[in-house]
């Protein structure tokens, strides 16, 4: 089927040159599926320097260091900070002109709504009427005060920052022509909120490829630790991660035997040691190391390497409404899994899967645990087979291509 | 077979301190038994080896009083890391080896360097080395030193435990490290901290020596998500037992400078035995016109404790009512235990506090603090201040100073005080191991 003619715009806060967050992956997939079906495609994200370094394409935009600086006192609130950019920074509205004047787009797709804090006055301005799509990943403003809560963010901030995110999720939801999101019940918030038009297109994954060589690779490195089992946690430093991981794994890992580990890929384990502190200023920052290692942010081949050599997957997300993307990724490495009831969110069928634990207190996890690694890993039923793979991305983002087609 | 740790006691050639009194006290009562051994840990070579008590024993035993200090032993025979290690010690000057700060600095390179050292070992060995001990599945390891001092120990126990299915009996002395890191110097933190999550998933049964260590122990588990296995608490003995302690007072004289009445305070000079609160006692009954006697403090100087040993020795107010006496055998300690009017101990935390202990098994009154083991000791028959309050504890010695009020307290320990022996300990300690699962 050749390529339909439309001039397709996606934006959002975060680069998706190097994708390794959740928000990242997504929103890479979805570029990745218009391009398959639209001749033209363009992205473009206006991004904390910070945070995403250098792994960003030449349409992104960093905030300049006089909006960057603010940011890291108040993590969460630097979306609004992006959002606001593009309508009230000469610098950044300047560059958003010049592409959008140049590219002439029939659609925008805002992935999460702050970019349309100033994309919305812009296009006014610009006296530009394009198609609107609102990809929502969350809902964010309970989200967001929940994050900013558990991080002891200053109540006054809390308050404007959320007022300020519902304000804008109920105007883009009520707004737009198009409204795609991740799980039935974001779906239905979002229509409470005003939305007409819209899809679900939950998480997807790309199938597990895993290279014999980088599973060598970790298998040897186990062995010479003399480790036996591992349970994987593969996340981003994303907050809700820290806060969910914080909540039902804990930095306490007296429950890991002695030829056991936690192993933190991604930029979580960063983000987890980097909060422990010194060695010698708690006995949970004394002990982590003793049972945990920190893989740190891996090439995605180490990574599948490393996703197909671990005994137990971990997926302890508390907070957040979207479905999320490990899970997606859990469901096709097909080995064992303990999550919370929040982590299988708009994946619910999964629960009742072989080799799945379900926990969603700290004791409860651990204990899920110590059984994932007692047991032995059962087959899946064909039925299940074929439902597992209906988390593949080119799977669950085909109602979004198509809804977006019609427009 | 009953096999006794004795790493910590080989190693030890000072005058023996709390733990090693500990080891002491309890090997030498189990090995009347038939059915006990001893092993010790040789990192050089990352193996137990068997060894034998009576090296200690002839050196605690026999060797001869010098009224002041102990003698140096026989060295025992040792791993080629430590003995690098403590050859190297000469090299650190005594300028350094005077200062507890620049001390600590040093002890920390020479653990680093201890640890190199054993890292280098030969790997084609050019001898096959000390023999490995052969640890029967029906064992009983007992540990009972300072593991955290020996790195690689608790590893090579676990190791070997896995693979020959023994069962281990460790002992927990105290969780100040862990618990209370202000309370000690930050070099042991992380060693013993790890030493006790360790000790935590290894042993199958661990030995407290107070029902307040082994609350910490079970609040440090909690708190790391570790199964705390069954504890039992044993009580310390409170006799100086050794072969050099004359059962009745030796009428010899007493260390220089000591008057004929003082009240005694025995444990290392350090941030946790808070002999700062002694300082700002005595200086508050000179401002008073409280008349004390004299403290004479015996211990060794220890961690952070720069500004109260500076307080304590050159206050014109009252260094001349304070005398420090570093390095006292336990004849010495004996003598003065018998001689003192009463025994002040005014500790902000302990795992059990055995000064206590030994002042009421000498029938000498005792004001002490309230902290954590120490009202677990005497109950009723010390009386106790706030480790916060110099006015409680100058209450507390004007009382027990006062010689109606000290006889007094002295008649009601005669009374009603049951001291603890050695056996009775090694009889708990046996009591613990019968309690163990069967092995396998």
């Amino acid at each position: 089927m050749p390529p339909l003619d439309r001039r397709i715009l996606v934006t959002g806060t975060f680069p998706i040159e190097q994708p390794q967050h959740g928000g990242q992956k997504r929103t890479r997939a979805i570029v990745d599926a218009y391009r398959r079906r639209f001749a033209h495609v363009e992205h473009v994200a206006v991004f904390e320097p910070r945070h995403y370094g250098s792994a960003a394409s030449p349409n992104d935009i960093p905030l300049p260091s006089r909006l960057a600086d603010g940011v890291p006192h108040h993590p969460v609130v630097g979306d609004l900070i992006a959002g606001h950019a593009i309508a009230e920074d000469p610098e950044v509205r300047a560059r958003f002109t010049a592409l959008l004047r140049s590219f002439r787009p029939d659609i925008i797709h805002v992935e999460c709504p702050f970019p349309w804090l100033g994309l919305g006055p812009l296009l006014a301005d610009e006296g530009l009427a394009p198609r609107v799509v609102f990809g929502s990943e969350n809902i964010e403003a309970p989200l967001r005060e929940q994050v900013m809560r558990a991080f002891g963010v200053d109540e006054r901030i809390i308050e404007e920052a959320v007022g300020e995110i519902d304000r804008l999720e109920r105007a883009l939801s009520g707004d737009c022509d198009l409204l795609a999101a991740c799980t039935p019940s974001d779906l239905k918030a979002h229509r409470a909120m005003g939305a007409t038009r819209t899809v679900l297109a939950p998480n997807g994954m790309s199938p597990l490829r895993p290279d014999p060589a980088e599973r060598a690779h970790w298998r040897e490195r186990f062995r010479a630790a003399g480790v036996e089992r591992i349970a994987l946690f593969v996340g981003s430093g994303h907050m809700p991660n820290q806060v969910g991981f914080d909540e039902v794994v804990g930095r306490g890992l007296g429950f890991l035997r002695r030829h056991e580990r936690l192993v933190l890929a991604g930029s979580i384990g960063d983000a987890v040691v980097g909060r422990l502190g010194p060695a010698d200023d708690s006995i949970e920052a004394a002990t982590f190391p003793l049972r945990a290692e920190n893989a740190g942010r891996l090439p995605e081949p180490r990574l599948q390497g490393l996703i197909a050599e671990a005994d137990v997957l971990l997926l302890p997300i508390t907070a957040g409404g979207g479905s999320n993307l490990k899970t997606a990724e859990a469901i096709l490495a097909d080995t064992r899994v303990v999550a919370t009831t929040t982590a299988l969110r708009g994946f619910e069928w999964f629960a009742d899967f072989p080799n799945v634990w379900v926990a969603d207190t700290r004791d409860d996890f651990h204990r899920a645990i110590r059984e994932a690694f007692a047991s032995p890993l059962r087959p899946r039923s064909p039925e299940q087979a074929a439902l597992a793979e209906t988390v593949t991305w080119e799977h669950c983002l085909a109602p979004l291509v198509e809804a977006v087609a019609q427009l | 077979m009953i096999l006794v740790d004795l790493t910590d006691l080989e190693r030890w050639d000072g005058v023996h301190g709390g733990t090693q009194r500990v080891v002491y006290g309890i090997a030498k009562e189990l090995r009347r038994g038939a059915d006990v051994g001893f092993i010790a840990y040789s990192n050089g070579w990352d193996r137990f080896v068997e060894t034998s008590l009576d090296p200690v024993v002839e050196r605690v035993e026999r060797a001869p009083d010098t009224g002041t200090g102990s003698q140096p032993p026989a060295a025992p025979p040792r791993s080629a890391a430590y003995r690098l290690a403590r050859r190297l010690r000469v090299l650190v000057p005594r300028a350094v080896r005077g200062n507890p700060r620049l001390r600590a600095a040093a002890y920390r390179a020479l653990q680093r360097l201890r640890r190199a050292a054993a890292r280098l070992r030969p790997a084609p060995a050019p001898a096959p080395g000390p023999e490995a001990y052969a640890f029967q599945p029906d064992d009983v390891v007992l540990v009972l030193g300072k593991p955290w001092d020996e790195p690689g120990l608790q590893a090579r126990l676990d190791a070997e435990k896995e693979r020959v299915g023994f069962r281990v009996v460790e002992l927990v002395y105290d969780m100040v490290i862990p618990l209370q890191p202000h309370l000690h110097h930050p070099t042991l933190f992380v060693p013993y901290t790890r030493q006790m999550f360790l000790q935590a998933q290894g042993a199958d049964r661990l030995l407290a020596i107070s029902e307040s260590t082994r609350r910490d122990f079970e609040a440090f588990c909690a708190r790391l998500a570790l199964d705390c296995p069954p504890i039992d608490v044993i009580r310390l003995a409170d006799r100086l037992e050794s072969g050099r302690v004359p059962a009745e007072d030796d009428d010899l004289p007493l260390p220089d400078g000591v008057a004929e009445e003082f009240v005694l305070c025995v444990g290392t000079v350090e941030v946790r035995k808070n002999h700062a609160l002694l300082y700002e006692t005595w200086r508050l009954a000179a401002e008073r016109g409280v008349r004390l006697p004299q403290l004479v403090i015996v211990g060794a100087r220890g961690w952070l404790v720069e500004e109260t040993w500076n307080l304590l020795t050159r206050d014109p107010a009252v260094r001349d009512s304070i005398r420090i006496l570093t390095s006292v055998d336990d004849a010495v300690l004996a003598r003065l235990y018998r001689r003192c009017r009463c025994t002040v101990y005014p500790s902000r935390y302990e795992g059990w506090g055995l000064p206590v202990a030994e002042s009421l098994a000498y029938g000498k009154p005792v004001a002490a603090s309230s902290a954590a083991s120490i009202p677990e000791i005497g109950g009723d028959l010390v009386r106790y201040f706030s480790p916060h309050s110099a006015d409680e504890c100058l209450a507390a010695l004007a009382a027990l100073t006062d010689p109606r009020e000290c006889a007094a307290a002295a008649a009601r320990i005669a009374e009603r005080y049951v001291p603890t022996s050695w056996a009775e300990t090694a009889a708990a300690v046996r009591a613990s191991i019968a309690r163990l699962d069967p092995a396998g």
